[in-house]
């Protein structure tokens, strides 16, 4: 009887013991790592006031990951300056999803705004900044309030324009299409790092 | 094989990298782009250069509401169809007046960009004209933003 023989052959095992133990080390802290960095805005849950734990965590994961797909895309400014083509089709499609996180991170924004603006007796954080910290509220929560709905127009264009222009932009013709475009993708990364950062400063010193 | 599943030795990659190569392609009709571009970069330059005008035309009205209680009711009123514009619970609070300057950076920069696609989508527009166009214009938003540098804005 002929002896059936394998169709598919198994992988040769290259690694020695030591440098397994490696990989799987590195592999576990960096899931470790970004698992504790996604768990920042759920650390909300835990606040006293009801309106924290609700509308605070909702409007934290928003605005976490906008800031985190916004900064991917900032990152792809540079690839695609020097007319790199094989990012486009993975920068089309994450500055699509980058325009929705933002969209959700305004109007989450929004409904946190509403309680922030309560008056100081239920305990509204705005009013109690004025009589506090008026220069949290003068430097810092009105920069956020306001710059913060800039990314939605800005993402909403770089979003219509790699999607119209498509792999035509790394063409030389384009060259004034591609250099505006990847300084738009890095004003997002700006105003979403601004955002987050002063947003977390005003949840520091007064939550909602 | 489908690329993004499969490494270059052609072994299969871990599931989580499978997954981002998936986000990174879809949908796939946003992948791929349009499949007429365009030849001039008026488009481009129509679509930015509105982004631009919205966020200055939100940042004037800003400062203009709070120079006048008169201007600042038309803007409220004028964003009322905003979901909590004009909630009277005072725990959960309202946005007000925020909800009307929002309401003029989307008309400003969607109006503002309807008429430049028209006037620019055949033209060439030089990349002095995009930049500054755009640029310049999202600087003096931004500092607009930052009260401290207009004293007329109240400190509380």
């Amino acid at each position: 009887m002929k002896e059936l023989t394998p169709t598919t052959s198994t992988p040769v095992r290259e690694l020695p013991r030591s440098a397994d133990l490696a990989q799987v080390s590195i592999y576990g802290l960096s899931f470790l790592s970004a698992g504790l960095f996604l768990f920042l805005p759920f650390v909300n849950l835990l606040h006293p006031s009801p309106w924290q734990r609700s509308i605070g965590t909702t409007h934290s994961v928003a605005a976490l990951l906008t800031t985190i797909v916004a900064a991917y895309i900032g990152h792809l400014a540079f690839p695609l300056i020097r007319g790199t083509k094989k990012i486009l089709p993975q920068l089309r499609t994450l500055i699509f999803w980058s325009t929705l996180l933002s969209f959700l991170g305004i109007v989450s924004g929004n409904w946190a705004f509403m309680r922030y603006r309560a008056g100081i007796e239920y305990g509204g954080a705005s009013a109690w900044l004025k009589v506090n910290s008026p220069l949290t509220h003068y430097m810092v929560a009105q920069y956020h309030e306001l710059s913060t709905v800039f990314i939605i127009p800005f993402s909403v264009a770089c979003t219509w324009i790699l999607w119209r222009y498509g792999d035509s932009i790394v063409a030389p013709e384009h060259r004034a299409v591609r250099a505006v475009t990847s300084i738009a993708l890095m004003v997002l990364m700006f105003l979403a790092m601004g955002g987050m950062v002063s947003g977390l400063g005003i949840a520091k010193i007064r939550a909602l | 094989m489908i690329r993004s599943q499969h490494s270059r030795s052609g072994a299969l990659l871990p599931w989580y990298t499978r997954f981002w190569n998936w986000c990174k392609q879809f949908p796939a009709i946003l992948a791929t782009g349009a499949s007429t571009p365009p030849e001039t970069a008026g488009i481009a330059a129509a679509a930015l250069i509105s982004a631009a005008i919205g966020a200055v035309m939100m940042m004037v009205t800003h400062h203009l509401i709070h120079t006048s209680v008169d201007r600042e009711q038309f803007i409220e009123w004028l964003g009322s169809w905003i979901p909590g514009s004009q909630n009277t619970d005072p725990v959960t609070g309202n946005i007000g007046s925020y909800a009307g300057i929002e309401t003029v950076l989307l008309v400003g920069w969607l109006v503002s960009w309807v008429i430049l696609h028209d006037l620019l989508q055949h033209r060439q527009v030089s990349t002095r004209t995009i930049f500054f166009g755009t640029f310049g214009l999202l600087v003096v938003a931004i500092v607009m933003c930052w009260h401290p540098l207009f004293p007329y804005l109240p400190l509380q």
